[in-house]
């Protein structure tokens, strides 16, 4: 009576420990992940990430790049940021002015002409001619064209940006001060002799059309300006092909432009366009004679090159600039060992404790 | 060990990501900001009207060797200090205009100056030395109708200048270009009827002349009533002839200083005044123009 159960148990015992053993066989025998696997696919996620990253950096221009510029034109449009003054110089002894409407000064015949003849188109030749100021308005595009004897400038206002509303432009001026002869004539009249012994000032105020004023430079003397804020700057002017098409090509004469991000510089060929935007400058000389020069330097979001149809930024990429950059390299390795560095201790002290 | 390694990098990448992210859109908001096409960036506004609130300082260079450095100072509200020079130009300059004769100023019991102009705008005052040098200046609110009580105890502590060596102006804040000012009363020995003008040349000067005039109305307005009929109200006061006279006495030297008596028109409105200066050599230096504010004047 007390074998049977018995026996029956052990058969059973035994039964489960063979279910056991099976099991355990069969989850022996299951492939199991190895450390080293999961480590060398986490390298190459790793290492693709930092792929995309250079990839990133050889594809993205620098949001800016610090340049120098040094060039030669025959003429150049500023596009001025805010209002601003271009200073009083000495003249050669002529200026001539077109598209003036307001005309003042203290000399009431002149005054008279002035209104009589209209302000539009005045000429006047003095003994002793300077220059006293120009002022403009933000965002005015100033044009300088050289020439010799007389020098060009043309000033135009912002336009009113609301469209469909009248063209509404602040105004600018100009404010000229001579003495001695003087033959000046108004609105095409035909010139009046007078005489100024001690001193007489006009000034002109622009209406909404654009304006232009011929200045004859002081015999071999330049206008110089100094310190200008232009926030943009081209080189373009008008040719005429034999067939009496005018088209507008570059004006740049010679020039070179330094890029100390990439250590790079590149000369600027007479047929070389060249277009620079979104200027910071610490330094914006102006020299304007038989050529205008042009030395820049400070930052441009846009620096672009058109050489003989082949268009080129000038702005380094990322990777550019952090290969070129040693200081930037020294930061990012001395970053990198540090970090190899501390991994090392921590993985030391993480075995001993 | 390359379990670490690797498990670590993975948290550098994650933060290299992040941190590039972050700086990504930094950059493209930097790079929305100056957009400089059709859209310019409006212009900074112009100084405002000086109230006590708002007053701003005259954009100088603050001196790094002298102290106190120019600055805005509290209790009146004012700007002072020494700053340095940014100008290196041959010219000609104003530098004190007052209804007393230069050098005549009293002080109250309580060291302190009460200053006042007579014109029907709020203008600011600066207050500076008539030698070239030291650098140092005040700038103060000067409302209408208000009197300035100045105390001059820091200014002449610092510099070492006694009253009579001090220069007024009041200006106006206009957009204009040209310099307008007020003549500014001291309270003292004035005469109603006269202003005095200050004038300091950079380099020697050989000989003055200047003119006081009127300009005729704009000529937008119809021609009928400009000419002849502006010309008869500028000729019925009669030291606005706008002819020149010379200033007489010796030659100056650079930054020598002469007074300039100008006769106040009776009818209460503005003039405006030209000075011509010659340097040694014959050669005309910049005109020097600005505008006297009459005390019937309410714009610049």
């Amino acid at each position: 009576m007390d074998a049977a159960p018995l026996a029956d148990l052990k058969e059973v015992q035994a039964r489960l420990q063979m279910v056991n053993f099976a099991l355990d066989a069969a989850v022996a025998n299951q492939p199991r992940p190895k450390p080293h696997a999961t480590a060398l696919y986490r390298h190459l996620a790793a290492l693709i990430v930092v792929a995309a990253l250079v990839t990133l950096a050889a594809l993205l221009p620098m949001p800016r790049a610090s340049f120098a510029l040094e060039l030669e034109a025959g003429s150049a449009q500023l596009l001025m940021q805010d209002k601003g003054n271009l200073d009083g110089q000495g003249l050669g002894n002529e200026f001539r002015a077109e598209g003036f409407t307001i005309f003042e000064s203290a000399d009431v015949a002149m005054q008279q002409r002035a209104r009589d003849g209209g302000a539009e188109q005045i000429g006047v030749v003095a003994e002793r001619l300077s220059l006293r100021r120009i002022a403009f308005p933000a965002a005015a595009t100033l044009d300088f064209e050289a020439g010799s004897p007389m020098v060009r400038l043309a000033i135009n206002g912002a336009p009113n940006i609301a469209p469909h509303s009248a063209p509404d432009r602040e105004p600018h001026s100009a404010e000229f001060e001579f003495s001695g002869a003087v033959s000046s004539s108004f609105g095409g009249a035909p010139r009046e002799a007078s005489n100024y012994s001690v001193a007489e000032w006009i000034k002109l105020v622009s209406g909404p059309a654009p304006t232009q004023l011929w200045l004859a430079r002081a015999p071999d003397k330049n206008l110089v300006w100094r310190g200008l804020k232009p926030v943009s700057v081209r080189w373009v002017e008008r040719q005429a092909n034999a067939d009496g098409q005018v088209r507008w090509v570059s004006a740049i004469r010679s020039g070179v432009i330094r890029l100390p991000a990439t250590h790079g510089e590149v000369a600027l060929r007479p047929d070389s366009a060249l277009e620079m935007d979104g200027l910071q400058l610490e330094l914006a000389d102006l020299t304007l004679g038989s050529t205008v020069g042009l030395k820049l330097s400070g930052s441009a979001s846009r620096i672009d090159l058109n050489t003989a149809g082949f268009k080129q930024s000038l702005k380094p990429s990322l990777l550019e600039y952090a290969a070129r950059n040693h200081s930037l390299g020294l930061v990012w390795s001395a970053a990198g060992l540090l970090w190899g560095i501390s991994a090392w201790l921590r993985k030391l002290l993480g075995d001993t404790l | 060990m390359l379990l670490f390694v690797s498990q670590s990098a993975e948290r550098w990448v994650v933060l290299v990501l992040r941190s590039t992210a972050v700086s990504a859109c930094v950059a493209t908001a930097a790079l929305a900001q100056p957009s400089t096409s059709a859209a310019p960036t409006p212009a900074p506004t112009p100084t405002p009207t000086p109230t006590p609130t708002t007053f701003e300082c005259a954009p100088l260079v603050a001196s790094t060797a002298n102290q106190p450095a120019y600055g805005p100072a509290r209790s009146p509200q004012r700007c002072e200090g020494f700053f340095q020079k940014n100008v290196s130009q041959a010219f000609i300059e104003i530098v004190s205009l007052t209804r007393s004769p230069p050098g005549t100023v009293a002080a109250d019991t309580e060291g302190r100056l009460n200053l006042k102009h007579l014109s029907k705008l709020d203008l600011r005052l600066l207050i500076q030395p008539l030698r070239s040098n030291p650098l140092y200046r005040v700038d103060l609110p000067m409302a209408q109708g208000a009197t300035v009580a100045w105390s001059f105890a820091p200014m002449l502590q610092a510099t070492g200048l006694k009253l009579r060596d001090l220069g007024f102006l009041a200006q106006a804040t206009s957009p204009a270009q040209l310099a307008t000012l007020a003549p500014v009363s001291t309270q003292l020995a004035e005469d109603a009827g006269v202003a005095y003008a200050v004038l300091r040349p950079s380099v020697a000067v050989s000989a003055l002349a200047w003119r006081a005039y009127r300009l005729q109305s704009p000529p937008q307005s119809p021609p009928q009533s400009s000419g002849e009929q502006a010309r008869a109200a500028v000729n019925a006061v009669a030291s606005l002839t706008g002819v020149w006279q010379t200033l007489t006495g010796p030659p100056l030297f650079a930054w020598e200083r002469i007074a300039l008596p100008i006769a106040l028109p009776a009818d209460g409105l503005g003039l405006r005044i030209d000075v011509r200066a010659l340097d040694s050599q014959g050669q005309p230096l910049p005109l020097l123009q600005f505008a006297v504010l009459g005390v019937q004047d309410d714009k610049p």
